[in-house]
């Protein structure tokens, strides 16, 4: 089942004319979507130049084959994934599988591969050929949003008990209810509705809770511009100083909408909860680029430092406005691009949170 | 009929202790896993109301703390509404579940048909 033919002639052989395999490679790339086919007979195995991408390659540096394929995926599921290619093989019915393959650096993704069946006049199967992209991030960042809506339930649910079994005691227990404990329920009552009124207030007020146009994308996104915008698209409170220091050069592996959300998201907090002096600035290592958000406020609440990523956690002490999950958006934006976000206290007093994404850009470029 | 009232959100410890007393039920609280599990082991509690979120252990941590008879005694609430956690508060051998929000005629009616202990 390996190819014989070198692989740079493997990849382009078949694939048609110039013009149209460089439209092809350019819907590929954009779709981010490797395809391969794979003719019964010869053993002939071809891999488009995404599909080395979606596996960790570089076009053409591997010869391809059947059993590379099958190499790079998953030990727990490859008996499945083999299974079911031979089932097409055999059957002819078309698959559609969610695997995770082992990248050549060791990084583990997660993959979705579909298979179709070609078959000749005499009814056998002569090829087969199929897509595989790279589901890593979007199947992350629908659980994310899983357990998000799970814990809004949570947080409407809590509230809604208390004010049922406020009305329920109210009208079951007319005469045998002391006074006292009647008006305790009755301001039991106020304060859940109360509470319940803020929930709904909270999530109108989440912008990066808009639905994400499109799929996730990670790509090299520059710094300065992401922060730029970001900064143009919160409104900042007069008093407000910001300072802004990032290098130009600077670019990291980011999806353009979520960065903008995280990074908005953090602008708020800190407009919010710190003082009056807030400094934006990134620096980086050869691999990584970290995104500092500072501010001269109080702080985060020890109280509440280590669940202050938990939706609807605020500072016990917390009078300005917000919602509790401004954070909890931020630090999960920054998981779904294979980030992440920490807070440290500054020393001296205010707050520094620390978005971590991964240098796309040149390092060399800084020594130069 | 002794209950052990393990909820830490205040508002409702309040509104189903008065329910409950106002019912002609004893009523001992607790507001957190800790506290519940220095109570499980009486041997005159007759029902056991265990919140699964709580601040320190969880529920099923709590009821991991029981024997099997006071699992048998428990029902479980839980404002995380999804029927996996309701099969897996059954599974883990308490009495029922009560997902909230509830009305207090449910767990009358949960009350009503829970046999008292006999004295031992």
């Amino acid at each position: 089942m390996s190819a014989d033919a070198p692989p740079d002639r493997a990849r382009s052989a078949e694939l048609g004319d110039a013009p149209a395999r460089r439209r092809l490679a350019s819907i590929e790339r954009l779709a981010q979507v490797g395809f391969w086919e794979w003719t019964i007979g010869t053993g002939e195995l071809i891999w488009s130049d995404e599909l080395y991408r979606v596996f960790g390659h570089e076009p053409g540096d591997v010869r391809p084959s059947y059993e590379a394929w099958l190499a790079a995926i998953h030990p727990d599921d490859r008996p499945e994934v083999q299974a079911l290619v031979e089932r097409a093989v055999r059957t002819h019915e078309s698959y559609a599988v969610d695997h995770r393959i082992i990248r050549p650096d060791g990084a583990v993704r997660l993959v979705h591969g579909r298979g179709d069946v070609e078959v000749g006049p005499d009814g056998e199967a002569v090829r087969l050929s199929g897509i595989a992209s790279d589901v890593t991030e979007s199947r992350r960042a629908s659980e994310h949003l899983h357990e998000f809506v799970s814990e809004v339930a949570h947080e409407l649910r809590t509230p809604l008990a208390s004010i049922q079994s406020s009305v329920d005691l109210l009208r079951l227990t007319r005469q045998d209810l002391p006074p006292e404990a009647r008006d305790a329920t009755m301001t039991v009552l106020g304060r859940q509705v109360s509470r319940l009124r803020s929930v709904a207030n909270a999530l109108l007020e989440i912008d990066a809770l808009r639905p994400i146009s499109g799929g996730i994308s990670l790509v090299p996104v520059r710094v300065e511009h992401a922060v730029a915008q970001a900064i143009s698209a919160v409104p900042r409170p007069d008093l407000v100083l910001l300072s802004v220091d990032v290098p130009s050069q600077l670019e990291v592996k980011a999806d353009t909408e979520l960065l903008g959300r995280a990074l908005g998201a953090l602008l708020s907090n800190a407009y919010q909860h710190g003082g009056d002096a807030i400094d934006v600035r990134a620096t980086a290592t050869d691999f990584d680029v970290t995104i500092t958000v500072e501010d001269d406020g109080p702080g985060v609440d020890p109280a509440v430092r280590d669940t202050m990523f938990a939706p609807f956690v605020r500072s016990h002490a917390a009078t300005a406005p917000g919602s509790g999950l401004g954070l909890t958006l931020a630090h999960r934006l920054a998981l779904v691009m294979g980030g992440r976000l920490t807070y440290t206290s500054r020393i001296g007093g205010g707050a520094r949170f620390s978005l971590v994404l991964e240098r796309t850009d040149d390092a060399e470029g800084d020594r130069l | 009929m002794k209950i052990l009232l393990v909820e830490d959100e205040d508002d409702l410890r309040f509104l189903l202790t008065t329910a409950l007393e106002v019912g002609g039920h004893e009523v001992i609280q607790a507001a957190d896993g800790g506290a519940a599990l220095s109570h499980v082991a009486a041997p005159d509690v007759d029902l056991v109301l265990l919140d699964i979120r709580l601040p320190d252990i969880d529920g099923f941590e709590v009821l991991a703390g029981m024997d099997a008879a006071a699992r048998r005694r428990t029902v479980m609430m839980s404002a995380h509404g999804d029927a996996e956690l309701a099969s897996r508060a059954v599974e883990a051998g308490c009495a029922a579940y009560l997902p909230k929000p509830f009305r207090l005629e449910e767990l009358r009616s949960i009350i009503d048909d829970f046999p008292i202990r006999q004295a031992s």
